[in-house]
């Protein structure tokens, strides 16, 4: 299983990484330094049950509805794996692949790790304008 | 009533004088139960309120404390894994906490916070200003964690909270300046 935690060079540090956030206001804050709306850094930390945070390459996908199949009302924010790397992070394929085009960012997150994944991120599906 | 005790060392330096409210004892539902847990909450939080907090700075109560107590009651309806991702049920404990870190730092010059739930079952405050970015992530009473960036310096930083709240209570006046 480590070898599967290796950073994959196969994945280009311009591949879009999908995750989803959770519907309403659960998750949304307002930055006054972007002046816009973005996911808090919270949405960014690793699963409860001990896996990587989970996040799908988006080129594996046909769309945005293949990482929203079962989670009506969700949103889905998007980040390059340049990102992530730069954070010190590895990007990984899931090796059960298991949803298709499923994958992990794996490594210790900081604080200042989930902010730059939360500010750098863009709204793929978003919640509505104000 | 029960006092947050894991706080009391700290209050001195934290407080300039302001008395923080003290939670009264959880009475609803076992923690982790289906059934209603944001009433009886939010009576708790009602009596913690009541007679109202010497505020830290100024003497009136903020525009933004009925909506950061509403807000923690609702974070406290989410079921588990409200994320899609296995998260866990936003604790008593941790409401708890946030309301009480909030009184004793914030005052009603303090921006609005915004109130987010962790996937561990904590609470995370924020603040986004012009010029500081602060979160302060409460995983339980005694496991705080608090991490800022300024976007004008670059500096940045993270630290666990324990009994001493000084560079915390700095970090949340510079807010308030920002805003004079």
């Amino acid at each position: 299983m480590a070898a599967a935690f290796t950073d994959d060079p196969t994945i280009p540090d311009t591949a879009i990484l999908w995750r989803r956030i959770p519907p309403g206001d659960v998750y949304l804050v307002f930055d006054e330094s972007l002046n816009r709306s973005r996911p808090s850094s919270a949405a960014f930390q690793d699963s409860k049950d001990g896996s990587p945070m989970s996040v799908f390459i988006a080129d594996d996908l046909d769309g945005p509805h293949d990482a929203l199949a079962g989670h009506d009302g969700f949103y889905l924010v998007g980040f390059s794996a340049g990102v992530a790397r730069e954070c010190g992070l590895s990007v990984v394929r899931d090796p059960a692949n298991d949803p298709p085009g499923h994958a992990f960012v794996v490594g210790a997150k900081t604080k200042s790790h989930c902010r730059k994944l939360a500010r750098r991120c863009r709204w793929i599906v978003g919640p509505p304008d104000p | 009533m029960t006092t947050l005790s894991v706080y009391d060392p700290g209050l001195d330096m934290l407080s300039d004088g302001a008395v923080l409210p003290v939670m009264p004892e959880w009475s609803g539902e076992p923690v982790g139960s289906k059934r209603d847990r944001r009433t009886p909450w939010l009576e708790r939080a009602r009596l913690a309120l009541h007679p109202e907090p010497m505020w830290r700075s100024g003497g009136h109560r903020p525009d933004w404390l009925d909506d950061a107590v509403l807000r923690l009651a609702r974070l406290l309806e989410l079921e588990p894994d409200w994320d899609s991702y296995g998260a866990r049920a936003v604790s008593i404990a941790a409401a708890d906490t946030a309301l009480v870190l909030l009184l004793g730092l914030a005052g009603p010059e303090t921006p609005a916070p915004h109130i987010v739930p962790t996937p561990a079952g904590g609470v995370q405050i924020e603040w986004h200003t012009p010029r500081l970015d602060l979160e302060v992530e409460i995983r339980s009473p005694t496991r705080v964690f608090v991490g800022y960036e300024f976007s004008d310096t670059g500096e940045e930083g993270e630290f666990p909270v324990t009994s001493d709240f000084r560079h915390l209570a700095d970090l949340v006046s510079g807010l308030t300046d920002e805003r004079r």
